[in-house]
């Protein structure tokens, strides 16, 4: 994740005139007929849109599966919610995506593109 | 074998006294008439025309770089080789934008750069066309060898491709290639060609609209111009590499418990499994308590034989296939040496998808000529004193060749490894297919430890069969088996409870993306495996053993499933194959097919130019993070949480690794980096310093690794073979 945080640094800024971000809001201008158009909120890890949620759809599957999962880990082990958090971030067969959102759970942290808002 | 007649005998000696007497290309070829052949390679030339020679001795001339022979076989004979295709599909007008539906047929020269060779090679056929009498297609009988041979008779021959005959052969054994020139069939398959047209027509369209869109929205984002592709077939493939990728990405592990039972029987050691997974941590410990027990019993005991079919002759995936299983070969490369095989007439066609092998190809011949290699000499001799030879067939078919076979011929000249370990397996395939069938026999036994079960199983073989013919490529374990009886006591060494955890599942490898593939019908037999590579080539892949789809991959199918969905799914390019087999069998035709492809396009190009914008926005972030990786050496050295990556100065135009928190302000770590040639990172670090390493390729070959820390001692290691 880290590559997208200083991708305006290395001077490859969108062209400003056609997209602007305004916190977590993105508005697009249509080359077409120069219409300015809402987008959706941007995930709470990475630079995709983002659902209802908060996450991108890619995010979202990994938290369902870390909410899914906690069921069968609970039965298995007795285990409460954050000692799981930590165990199924140690794993190694942990997918990196799902992992991504433990660590956001976790500290409550948002990885978004905070450094480049003003470039972008 | 024609027989030489007298007249036959004068004509050669007409034709040969015109070549010696007037040197030089072909100048006498104004003064007789000839048939004109072409091939689809140099080497099927040769072998051609040295087959057709009555005298096994055909004239090669070479003209600007381009040869062709001359023949005598009741007639005269010049044979003249294509390099692949000469003729392409390139747009009538020559704009950047999309979407573009004007294209047509043109001598490769005239749409890609580089190819100038083909402008001296056409002018070479065409020179050879104007004399000619008759026309012969001697290209490979299928789609690509039907189009090589159509377009050249069309365009470089002047509209021969209606009078033109065709030859239609499996190997290039000189046996085979006589009788079909004897027997030429007495026009092209029209049907083939048209299939093949269409294809390579809509696979054009789809290419140049949906890259374009890519490329376009990119660059309107960015400003910076960078090629993205897609196509109709490499789309749904990445689009199934990223299913898979999503479901291990986002993985989340569950613990569950083994337990195993090591016991003794008659001072033999076996490990038993108990009989089902346990779910939780208390159950599995309840139950290992309960088997604290030195002593156990036998419950049951279970003998079966199973008999083993011989495997089926090979059709090229389950040669790749098996070539990737046992030797780590990717499809591509296995594709490449059959085909050097296969010019070399040691192997028959290889682009099949037939699993059949017909009398007609003449077993008892092919074994006979295998008998004379020493390490087949055994299994040949074995199956030629049978009373009768039956292949074990497969399922597939294909109209226009069998499956692959060996011809019989051994090589002259000696293999490369690579080569040698693809014929072998060629031939012991083909071996094999005859053998009888193998038997097995397994025992199952059920342990019984204070009423808990557990299991073991052991195998051997009973009928060799056809393993013998198969070996080293069958793989099987043969057990010692014990006498075992129900209610036998065991002894019990120990039971262990060992914690698992639920597995994501696997990544592609090229062997299992290629079965993947032909499952869903996705692309032709000919193009998988060059498909992978395009994949690798554009980098929406990375890893070459386990298929990881790169953060570009992801983007590139996200856009396309968001805002095209029908040109990424199997379902249309599953429709599109069955099309063009319908084409192929007369049912259905090329311009309905390709009216319904513009359609198609015209309203997903439509779609994509609306949301340029936001496409762009997310392609260029995709871009630059993979630029990025590919430039990203380690972490820094200094400022503990910066990455150092190359870069270029501005000033100076000097590369060096730099720190990404110098743009903040906050780190000036610098490195230097050789001015010459690429430098990749090797993402690993130093052994002595603990710097990160890069390595430095020269021409692409001659390569060093380089430790980024100038004071390290074991500054430069000298590397010639490759990383
Ligand atoms: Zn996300
Ligand atoms: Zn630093």
């Amino acid at each position: 994740m880290f590559a997208q945080r200083f991708v305006s640094a290395l001077g490859f800024g969108l062209k400003t005139k056609k997209i602007k971000v305004n916190s977590t809001i993105v508005f697009i201008r249509s080359r077409r007929n120069g219409t300015e158009e809402r987008r959706t909120v941007k995930c709470k890890i990475c630079s995709r849109e983002a659902e209802a949620s908060g996450f991108c759809s890619l995010h979202l599957m990994a938290y369902r599966n870390i909410m899914e999962k906690y069921t069968v880990w609970q039965k298995a082990v007795k285990i409460e919610w954050g000692e799981y958090l930590v165990q199924i971030q140690k794993n190694s067969l942990t997918g990196e995506w799902a992992k991504e959102v433990v660590k956001n759970i976790i500290t409550g942290e948002h990885i978004d593109v905070g450094k480049n808002k003003k470039t972008l | 074998m024609v027989a030489k007649t007298p007249s036959a005998s004068s004509n050669t000696w007409n034709c040969n006294l015109l070549m010696d007497k007037i040197a030089g290309g072909c100048v006498w070829l104004e003064l007789v008439k000839y048939t004109l052949i072409i091939t689809e390679k140099p080497a099927a030339a040769n072998r051609i025309a040295t087959a057709l020679d009555e005298r096994s001795k055909p004239k090669k001339t070479s003209q600007n770089g381009v040869p062709y022979y001359e023949a005598y076989r009741g007639g005269c004979i010049v044979v003249v080789p294509a390099i692949g295709h000469l003729y392409t599909i390139t747009s009538k007008q020559k704009i950047r934008g999309y979407p573009v539906f004007d294209y047509h047929w043109v001598p490769r020269y005239q749409a890609e750069k580089g190819a100038e060779r083909i402008r001296v090679w056409l002018k070479v056929i065409s020179d050879l066309a104007k004399n000619a009498e008759t026309f012969v297609d001697g290209c490979d009988f299928d789609i690509e060898g039907s189009i090589i041979g159509y377009t050249i008779l069309k365009y470089a021959c002047g509209e021969k491709q209606d009078t033109a005959k065709r030859m239609k052969y499996s190997t290039l054994t000189e046996e085979e290639l006589q009788a079909t020139y004897d027997n030429l069939l007495p026009h092209l398959d029209f049907a083939l060609i048209e299939a093949g047209l269409t294809r390579h027509e809509v696979d054009w369209l789809y290419g140049i609209n949906l890259s374009r869109a890519l490329t376009e929205a990119a660059k309107s984002a960015s400003g910076q111009y960078t090629t993205l592709s897609t196509g109709r077939v490499q789309g749904p493939t990445l689009r199934f590499l990223e299913e898979r990728e999503k479901d291990i990405q986002t993985f989340v592990p569950a613990p569950y418990w083994s337990l195993t039972a090591k016991i003794s029987i008659d001072n033999e050691v076996y490990i038993a499994e108990y009989e089902k997974t346990l779910k939780t941590l208390a159950e599995a410990k309840m139950i290992q308590a309960t088997t604290k027990t030195k002593a156990g019993t036998i419950d049951s005991v279970g003998v079966y034989e199973s008999t083993i079919n011989p495997p089926v002759p090979f059709d090229l995936g389950s040669l790749q296939s098996e070539g990737y299983k046992l030797f780590r070969y990717t499809p591509m490369r296995t594709s490449a040496i059959l085909q050097r095989l296969y010019l070399d007439a040691l192997i028959s066609y290889p682009r099949t998808s037939s699993q059949k092998l017909p009398p007609s190809i003449g077993y008892k011949n092919i074994l006979k000529k295998l008998q004379k290699a020493p390490a087949y000499t055994k299994q040949a001799t074995e199956l030629l004193i049978k009373p009768s030879l039956k292949p074990n067939e497969g399922k597939k078919i294909d109209p226009a060749h069998p499956a692959i076979y060996p011809t019989g011929n051994l090589s002259q000249k000696p293999l490369d490894a690579a080569s040698k370990n693809v014929f072998d397996l060629v031939v012991k395939r083909f071996l094999a297919v005859f053998a009888e069938p193998a038997v097995r026999q397994s025992v199952n036994a059920v342990v019984n430890l204070n009423g808990n079960l557990f299991r073991f199983s052991l195998m051997r073989t009973l009928v060799e069969g056809w393993f013998r013919f198969y070996r080293p490529y069958v793989q099987v374990k043969d057990d010692v088996l014990p006498p075992l009886s129900e209610g036998q006591p065991v002894e019990v060494l120990r039971v262990t409870l060992k914690e698992q955890y639920t597995q994501p599942p696997p990544r592609y490898n090229p062997r299992s993306l290629l079965l993947e593939m032909e499952e869903k019908e996705i692309g032709t037999k000919a193009t998988r495996a060059a498909t992978i590579q395009t994949l690798h080539d554009r980098k929406y892949l990375n890893g070459t053993d386990h298929l990881a789809v790169s953060a570009l991959g992801f983007e590139v199918t996200g856009v396309l499933e968001r805002y095209c969905p029908t040109v990424v799914s199997p379902k249309m390019t599953r429709m599109l194959e069955e099309k063009m087999e319908a084409i192929q069998q007369g049912r259905e035709n090329k311009q309905s097919v390709l009216a319904d492809t513009v359609k198609t396009l015209k309203r997903v190009t439509s779609e994509l130019k609306d949301k340029e914008a936001i496409i762009g926005m997310q392609l260029s972030l995709a871009l630059r993070q993979s630029w990025l990786n590919a430039r990203t050496v380690g972490a820094c050295l200094k400022c503990g949480d910066g990455q150092l990556i190359i870069l270029r100065s501005k000033k100076s135009g000097k590369r060096f690794v730099g720190c990404t928190n110098f743009f903040d302000g906050k780190c000036s770590a610098s490195y230097p980096l050789p001015q010459r040639g690429t430098v990749k990172p090797l993402g690993s670090t130093c052994k002595s310093c603990g710097a990160p390493m890069v390595a430095t390729y020269l021409r692409g070959k001659t390569s060093w690794r380089l430790c980024l820390n100038p004071q390290c001692t074991s500054k430069i290691t000298g590397n010639k073979a490759g990383i």
